[in-house]
């Protein structure tokens, strides 16, 4: 039993020094010309709360009548916003098209048997605009919050 | 400790292991992400959810294990060396609700983890929770185990506790095995050079593969650590017969026998010309077919031999479920004859009404290969299947007597079977009535008349047969008192674990459950050994005795019989 608390212990010194020393990331930007430069841009908005710039990476589907207030809208809604933290995968390019993989993973503790970590892995779709890569799909961010 | 105490202790225990566990897991999903996939190409907003995970982490740790660890010592302190409370039925089916859920949980999590390997092992889609939980549940199950192991089963409670426990994981590592061996030859079949165009596929090592393996030597482990060696020498319990029988044997059976009328059906087709342009398409159901063929062979004819062999230790109040294995297998057996009988009843009779009607209707040259190949691949299996098996209850009937004409599963067996020849003939009476009578008053009867009574002419020309045979079998029964209730009496017997089998002469003998309460503490060595005589006149004074409870008590080489009533 004295083994396993040391463990514990050890545990729980290296997850506080670990968590407290995270470097920020915003000394590690991608290019803004890669497509994965685009979609951590597009997330690092996100973050900060900055819909005009988030929305400014986006192609909105042509059928929305009023494309940023739709979009935007579970973003204002969502009382008890969950932490989310965003991965980039791996990304490949053909000709003006793009795809990036993220992995998400939502907070959002439940109960003491429940795991509160929800991860998802999510493509993202990118089309080139002149010299500028928009994403085209997911459009909605409502998954982020549920 | 009261029922109450042990509850409250047990139940707060299992909450705060849980807490503490989750935890733990939380901060040791923290730190494989901080380490293993922080320095991968870019994460946003990693900080702040570190930081908010680190919290709850903690916060459960610290609560959750304080809680956790006061709890499992005033447990322990209870329990020291008192074998009433190690086997305890509340503390056995916490622990084997741990056991089971851990095992679960750390297999899942281990077949996740192994599958990110065999995917590349790339660092940003490195599964942190999946491997904190794999570690956490692993250990949770790792102790418990070796605690259950240590302290062994006292009880009565606590052995069959542990036997659900012990034939779930079994049952569910040979299932697991079994699909996914299926699945991975499957797959390796359809990437085989043989099928031309017919089959656009990727590569071969992709994820279907990489969870196929996975579960295979995953599942196979399973299987083999709670098959061979924890429910080893574990004769005399139902749940393995269960396990044996109703799992193992009827569940192999039955996926096997879908697989062979699979491949009869597509044998036929091809045989009666029904397959045009290339037939190795046609084919590319042979990459299950032949695999669940075998695979289930395999399991049917590795538990069919255990349970032979251990059919010497198994005592007769076992029986029972391999009396509904046979009779389930009759039901399929005699399921699948009929369907392929009504098939070929309705051949017979679409032939005839063609042959009645040539000229007045266009008929598709070849429109009878589906029906016979079907009708064919039917009668191949189901009727070797029904006669193997109601050979087997025959035999069954004429050995075991009123014990085994009483039996329920036979009960169900044959007023099934009956009620449903009834309702099929009476349905199909009424549609015969019916079109003939509309056929004679309206003027039009003729072959539309049979062509509107075709369904029921053929179900009927096989319901009857079936219905006279099983409705003779429920008279001579009944003749033979399988009806008759016996006169059921409370009857409570007080012995030590030692004579089970006396038990189950008892009850063969009574017709109906025997009540058991086990000695505590010095138990009587003497327990008599009575012969086939001694035990009947044994039934008689139970059935003679005043009153409707009786308790038997073994004592000086014999056994009283003393009725009693509750006032």
């Amino acid at each position: 039993m004295l083994g396993f608390g040391i463990a514990v212990g050890v545990l729980v010194i290296a997850a506080v020094v670990l968590v407290l020393t995270i470097p920020t990331q915003e000394t590690r930007l991608l290019p803004e010309n890669t497509p994965e430069g685009i979609v951590q841009r597009y997330f690092q908005a996100l973050q900060k709360e900055d819909y005009v710039t988030a929305y400014s990476y986006l192609i909105p589907p042509p059928s929305e009548k009023y494309p940023y207030e739709e979009w935007r809208s579970p973003l204002i809604r969502s009382e008890e916003k969950p932490g989310w933290k965003v991965t980039l995968g791996k990304s490949a390019v053909r000709d003006s098209e793009a795809t990036v993989d993220v992995v998400v993973d939502v907070f959002r503790p439940s109960g003491p048997f429940d795991n509160p970590v929800r991860t998802q892995h999510v493509t993202f779709f990118l089309k080139k605009e002149g010299t500028i890569w928009k994403i085209t799909s997911p459009w909605d961010v409502w998954w982020l919050f549920y | 400790m009261s029922t109450a105490k042990r509850v409250y202790f047990y139940l707060v225990y299992f909450i705060a292991l849980g807490m503490f566990s989750t935890g733990v897991g939380i901060l040791l999903s923290v730190c494989f992400d901080v380490i293993i996939k922080h320095p991968a190409p870019a994460q946003i907003g990693a900080q702040s959810f570190a930081r908010e995970t680190l919290s709850l982490g903690l916060a459960m740790l610290v609560i959750g294990g304080v809680l956790w660890f006061l709890f499992w010592r005033a447990i322990q302190r209870n329990v020291s060396g008192n074998p009433a409370e190690i086997g305890s039925a509340i503390r056995k089916f916490i622990f084997n609700v741990i056991l089971i859920g851990s095992a679960l949980v750390s297999l899942f999590a281990a077949v996740n983890f192994l599958k990110w390997l065999m995917a590349g092992a790339l660092l940003n889609q490195f599964p942190s929770g999946g491997l904190a939980r794999l570690i956490v549940t692993g250990v949770i199950w790792y102790y418990h185990w070796r605690v259950t192991e240590k302290e062994g089963q006292p009880s009565p409670e606590a052995k069959t506790l542990r036997r659900w426990y012990v034939y779930l994981l079994s049952g569910w590592g040979l299932v697991s095995l079994s699909v996914n061996l299926v699945g991975l030859v499957n797959t390796a079949v359809l990437h085989l050079p043989v099928w031309g165009e017919a089959i656009v596929s990727g590569k071969f090592w992709n994820s279907s593969v990489h969870s196929n393996l996975v579960w295979i030597v995953l599942g196979g482990l399973v299987w083999a650590f709670h098959w061979f060696r924890m429910a080893r020498g574990d004769f005399d319990s139902t749940l393995r017969q269960v396990y044996l029988y109703l799992l193992a044997i009827v569940g192999s059976s039955v996926a096997g026998l879908v697989a062979l009328t699979t491949f009869f059906y597509g044998v036929f087709i091809w045989a009666f010309g029904g397959v045009t342009g290339s037939i190795a398409p046609y084919f590319r159901s042979l990459g299950w077919v032949v695999p669940t063929i075998l695979v289930a062979a395999a399991v049917w004819f590795y538990h069919q031999r255990v349970s032979q062999e251990e059919a010497a230790e198994v005592h007769e109040r076992h029986f029972s479920p391999e009396r509904v294995h046979f009779y389930l297998m009759s039901f399929f057996g005699l399921g699948t004859l009929i369907a392929g009988l009504i098939i070929l009843f309705g051949i017979l009779l679409d032939q005839l009404i063609n042959a009645i009607g040539a000229g007045a209707a266009v008929i598709a040259s070849g429109w009878w290969r589906t029906q016979l190949s079907l009708c064919l691949a039917l009668l191949l299996v189901g009727l070797p299947l029904w006669l193997y098996y109601w050979q087997k209850v025959l035999q069954r009937a004429a050995a075991g007597g009123v014990v085994e004409w009483q039996a329920r599963s036979r009960r169900i067996f044959l007023y099934l079977v009956a009620a449903a020849a009834i309702v099929t003939l009476a349905a199909d009476l009424v549609n015969i009535v019916y079109q003939l009578l509309n056929g004679l008053l309206q003027g039009a009867f003729g072959l539309a008349v049979l062509r509107n009574t075709k369904w029921s002419l053929q179900t009927l020309v096989v319901a009857v047969p079936v219905l006279v045979y099983h409705w003779r079998i429920i008279r001579q029964d009944q003749r033979r008192g399988a009806e008759t209730a016996a006169i059921r009496k409370g009857v409570t017997l007080l012995v030590n674990d030692q004579a089970i089998d006396l038990v189950s002469r008892i009850e063969s003998t009574l017709g109906f459950k025997v009540r058991v309460l086990y000695h505590l503490g010095s138990t009587p060595v003497d327990i008599p050994t009575l012969s086939d005589e001694e035990v009947s006149k044994l039934a008689s004074d139970i059935q003679a005795a005043p009153g409707s409870k009786v308790i038997l008590i073994a004592h000086s080489g014999k056994i009283i019989v003393v009725p009693y009533q509750e006032k």
